[in-house]
């Protein structure tokens, strides 16, 4: 039998700092330093992850199956062999996508209500 | 590529990654990457590249800040452990959690709560560590309870005095075994310590071999003395303090080579008393020992001791001291003492002068009334904070929350709040501690045996008590604020945000509250200012200005005949007379010293056989210049001339107006019991004895060399014999005092100099007590003004904002801008009135235990109390005129439009 997985609209609503870190590897597996400095240049600035909440979180969400550690690394003269990489996994993707439906639901509420001008 | 790390760089890192890895290992396995190998990687990257920006700053500012997220990330994965998610403590958790957030938004709020708590708990515990060292803790001896000195009493004169038992009287004393299980002795000495830089003068003690033992202390290096020691051949020892080991020795670790030089003598330095001890009193730098049996030849003897005993255990002071006194006079005169003196028993170290007493209670009841003030601040601070969060309370109300949990978010504030300022507080009673001993005159500190530091059981119970009182004063704003109408949150009332009716009434009550405390800390410092500059003012009887105050010991080798010193004295006027500048110069000590005296009944030439009750009158041998040079007026007759006759005497206004209160003086005749008969040649106005009390007192002069047999505290065999003070008058002072020890040494270099001074810094040390009781007063009361202020001006600023609409419609309906501006500092000056009354009654029972400290200055004195009201009303205008002035520019119209 199948192993039951969870249904990814039950950790929803994501935290900011976990919705980001999730995007930051929707492209491409990345280390440690790699998130930090994807999640500065995606909220330009407005979040800040430091060492230690990073890799609570990493760990939370490696718990929580939404994201692996991945064999895929950069070039040995980039890299650091003490440094581990993190990809999205099928259920990571799938929750990632359902919190990105849900502020786009938000966005559009905001929109209608002319928070941010005429609607579209 | 990223550029070389500097050495501080380097060395940072270091030490940043070091903090990092120590942070990691006590993380929980919930959070076990951070001890990783990749999260010590990326911290170094993070901070490198902090580098790359800002160079070593920007290095350190990262590595901070990354240390610190760390710690509280380990702190919060902690608290999320099974040990701490039970059912009851994870409500409990949540709320503190809750609570942090919120006085982290309200931020400035959060800051002044928890200083102004801080300071009150500090200063508090400083003043009282002060108060509980001088007055009520015990010596810090074995056996304090049972340790006694013994003092003289004279039955005939009423006087109890010390230090004058002689050396048979000890050993008399210790056969009275059923009183005293062990005796010792002491005495104060003041030794010349030689040096390659010259010689100077060092406080310490001459004390009975088994002192150190009956007190239980011993030494931190080396040893005190043995019970052998003291007697001929081994009385050239000293024990040292731990000052004078580090400031004058340099901390030499090996003892067995270290001697001191003391009166021409080398003293083997045999051991170092530890850092807090102190004894006789804390001026005492040198012990040297002193066998009362078998006292050595050689060294210094004490001219008087005080014996120190401790009672045989069951037997109390209380009832020991009616059979010492009852045994002192039989004790005293088998011992060849004088007749009619007894003993009085004493507890050592609480020698303390009741004005230092009075004064550390007037200041640490100022101290309690500033903390009045901060409790109300921080009510004041904890209700606009529950206020503001009204909505979030009301909201949390409206889904179920029981007022109990309402109550207990804003609880939890308010105990953070506490506990913030508990640990600032520690801090700040260190600083405290520091400033208060350094800014209390050594008059005050020196009387006790307990070092002045602070007391740990003191500011645990500060800390208690400062938490205690801050929870007690957050309860009341808890209380309102959980009572916050959840219609009123819907509907959108105005006052929820700035307080129901109870919450402004509240607010005015502390208003009232802290003004009424800042009145009676003002009110205190107004009288002692005024006491204080009545006192500065005072006319000492003479000229201070310009006057230079030189006091010398002159050696027992070489000046043991009296006319030999007075000569030398003479001679030494005329040198220092002859210095470039010097206006004129005269031997004698200033008329406050007293050095000889005379005792005695006194007979008068025109009532012969009535003879006055026994008078103790301190006299001065003076030369001819000695008035006109420190500027005595005369009030009759002329100072001394060649030719006056034997016994002329010059005497001052208060034995005139004793004596012959209704004729004139000159040409009258008196003599001491048994003494021959004194003329009276000149009257000379009253000088001040006491700077602090402003005592004068009757003053006797004679031409030098012809007091006829006065009391001196003479030395039979120490290193200085005896002692003259030359007073010097200069246009410039400061540019001669370097020169006086020259002129002095031009006679003789092996005359000490003991102290050179301006007279003017002598009386201002003389008066050191009430200034620093003043300062201290204007400070607590200064700030106990803001508090106050910053109070008034919260209360008027929430009256404004409640009644803004109230107002709009006034100044549309026509009143003037002026009519609502007087209306809103109308409230503000009611309250300042009503709490002026509160304090005015208040400040009442403070002004009477100052009454002993105040100089022509009446308890209910008119102008200090109408100086403090005036100033509290004034400073409450300005606080109120700012809230007014915003309701005088409220727009009717931008109202109605909202």
């Amino acid at each position: 039998m199948p192993p039951k997985t969870r249904d990814p609209r039950s950790f929803l609503p994501l935290t900011p700092r976990v919705f980001h870190v999730l995007l930051a590897l929707a492209e491409k597996p990345l280390h440690g330093y790699g998130v930090i400095l994807e999640v500065q240049q995606q909220t330009a600035g407005v979040i800040v992850l430091r060492t230690g909440t990073l890799y609570v979180l990493l760990r939370r969400l490696l718990d929580q199956k939404l994201i692996t550690e991945s064999e895929e690394r950069a070039a040995p003269e980039d890299d650091d062999e003490r440094r581990r990489y993190y990809a999205l996994t099928e259920l990571g993707r799938q929750v990632l996508q359902a919190e990105s439906k849900r502020l786009e639901l938000v966005l559009h509420t905001a929109r209608r209500a002319r928070v941010l001008g005429r609607s579209r | 590529m990223r550029r070389a790390l500097s050495s501080p760089a380097r060395v940072a890192l270091r030490w940043l990654e070091r903090i990092f890895a120590a942070l990691g290992r006590l993380a929980p396995d919930a959070a076990r990457d951070v001890r990783g190998p990749e999260a010590a990687q990326t911290f170094r990257t993070v901070c490198l590249s902090g580098f790359d920006r800002r160079g070593t700053p920007g290095l350190l500012w990262q590595g901070v800040r990354e240390c610190i997220d760390l710690a509280w990330t380990v702190a919060t994965v902690r608290l999320e452990t099974p040990r701490f998610t039970s059912p009851r403590l994870t409500p409990l958790l949540r709320d503190l959690r809750l609570a942090w957030r919120s006085l982290r938004h309200a931020r400035a709020s959060t800051v002044i709560a928890v200083s102004t708590l801080a300071v009150g708990i500090g200063v508090n515990a400083a003043v009282f560590s002060v108060l509980d060292a001088t007055l009520w803790r015990q010596v810090p001896f074995r056996d304090a309870d049972r340790l006694v000195e013994m003092w003289s009493f004279s039955v005939a004169q009423k006087i109890t005095y010390k230090g004058m038992v002689q050396r048979p009287q000890v050993q008399e004393w210790r056969r009275h075994q059923d009183l005293f299980e062990r005796v010792e002795a002491y005495s104060h000495e003041t030794f010349i310590y030689e040096t390659e830089r010259g010689a100077e003068t060092v406080e310490g003690a001459v004390v009975t071999p088994g002192t150190f033992g009956l007190l239980g202390v011993g030494a931190a290096k080396g040893r005190t003395f043995a019970n052998d020691e003291g007697r001929g051949g081994s009385n050239r020892l000293a024990v040292i303090s731990d000052g004078f080991w580090r400031e004058r020795l340099g901390s030499p670790t090996d003892l067995t080579t270290v001697s001191v030089t003391l009166g021409g003598a080398r003293y083997r330095v045999i051991g170092v008393m530890p850092a807090k001890f102190r004894f006789p009193t804390g001026y005492e730098e040198v012990w040297t020992p002193y066998d009362v049996e078998q006292p050595a030849g050689d060294g210094p003897a004490p001219r008087g001791l005080t014996p120190i005993a401790r009672l045989p255990s069951g037997l109390t002071l209380e009832k020991a001291a009616p059979e010492v006194e009852a045994r002192g006079e039989r004790v005293g005169t088998a011992a060849g003492g004088p007749p009619g003196v007894t003993s009085k028993l004493a507890r050592p170290g609480r020698d303390v002068d009741d004005r230092t007493t009075t004064s550390l209670w007037v200041l640490w009841g100022a101290v309690g009334f500033l903390f009045l003030i901060v409790c109300a601040n921080v009510s004041n601070l904890a209700l606009s904070r529950s206020l503001s969060r009204a909505r979030d309370l009301a909201t949390c109300a409206a889904m179920g929350a029981s007022p109990t949990a309402l109550v207990r978010t804003t609880v939890l504030e308010q105990l953070l709040v506490a506990a913030a300022g508990a640990v600032a507080g520690i801090g700040v009673a260190e600083a405290a501690i520091r400033v208060t001993v350094a800014a209390l005159p050594e008059t005050m500190t020196a009387e006790t045996l307990n070092a002045i530091d602070l007391d740990m059981r003191v500011l645990w119970f500060m800390v208690s008590a400062g938490i205690a009182a801050a929870l007690v004063c957050g309860l009341p704003p808890a209380l309102i604020a959980a009572r916050t109408s959840i219609a009123g949150v819907f509907g959108g009332d105005l006052r929820i945000t700035t307080g129901s009716r109870q919450a402004r009434r509240f607010r005015a009550v502390l208003a009232v509250v802290e003004v009424a405390m800042s009145v009676v800390l003002l009110v205190g410092a107004a009288m002692m200012a005024r006491s204080f500059i009545a006192l500065s003012s005072e006319n000492q009887g003479y000229d201070p200005r310009g006057l230079i105050s030189l006091r010398v010991g002159l050696p027992s080798v070489g000046y043991q005949s009296m006319p030999y010193r007075d000569e030398t004295a003479a001679d030494i006027v005329t040198r220092i007379a002859a210095l470039p500048g010097v206006a004129g110069a005269t031997v004698g000590g200033l008329p406050s010293d007293m050095y000889l005296i005379t005792m005695g009944k006194v007979e008068f030439a025109d009532r012969p056989g009535d003879l006055t009750p026994p008078v103790l009158m301190p006299l001065h041998e003076v030369p001819a210049n000695y008035f006109s040079v420190l500027g005595i007026p005369f009030v009759a007759g002329r100072s001394f001339q060649p030719d006056d006759p034997e016994g002329a005497v010059i005497v001052n206004q208060r034995f005139v107006s004793k004596y012959f209160p209704t004729g004139d003086a000159v040409g009258r005749q008196f003599r001491m019991e048994g003494k021959n008969w004194q003329t009276i040649v000149g009257v000379v106005g009253n000088t001040l004895a006491n700077s602090e009390t402003r005592d004068s007192r009757i003053e006797l002069f004679y031409p030098v060399g012809k007091a006829q047999n006065p009391m001196r505290p003479t030395r039979s065999a120490s290193a200085v014999i005896d002692f003259r003070t030359f007073l010097v008058r200069a246009d410039r002072p400061e540019e001669i005092l370097g020169q006086l020890p020259g002129a002095v040494h031009a006679r003789d270099a092996s005359i000490v100099i003991w102290k050179t001074a301006l007279v003017e810094h002598l009386l201002a040390d003389a008066i050191a007590r009430p200034r620093v009781v003043f300062v201290m007063m204007a400070v607590f009361a200064g700030f106990g003004l803001i508090l106050a202020m910053v109070g008034l001006y919260g209360v008027l600023s929430c009256l404004v904002a409640q009644r803004r609409q109230e107002l709009g419609v006034r100044l549309a309906l026509g009143a003037g801008a002026a009519d609502v501006r007087w209306l809103v500092m109308g409230h503000g000056l009611l309250l300042t009135l009503i709490g002026a009354g509160v304090g005015l009654a208040a400040a009442w029972p403070l002004v009477r235990a100052m009454r002993s400290l105040l100089y022509e200055v009446n308890p209910s004195d008119p102008w200090a109390l109408a100086g403090a009201t005036a100033l509290v009303a004034g400073t409450a205008l300005f606080s109120c005129w700012w809230p007014a002035r915003d309701a005088g520019r409220i727009s009717p119209v931008e109202l109605l439009r909202r």
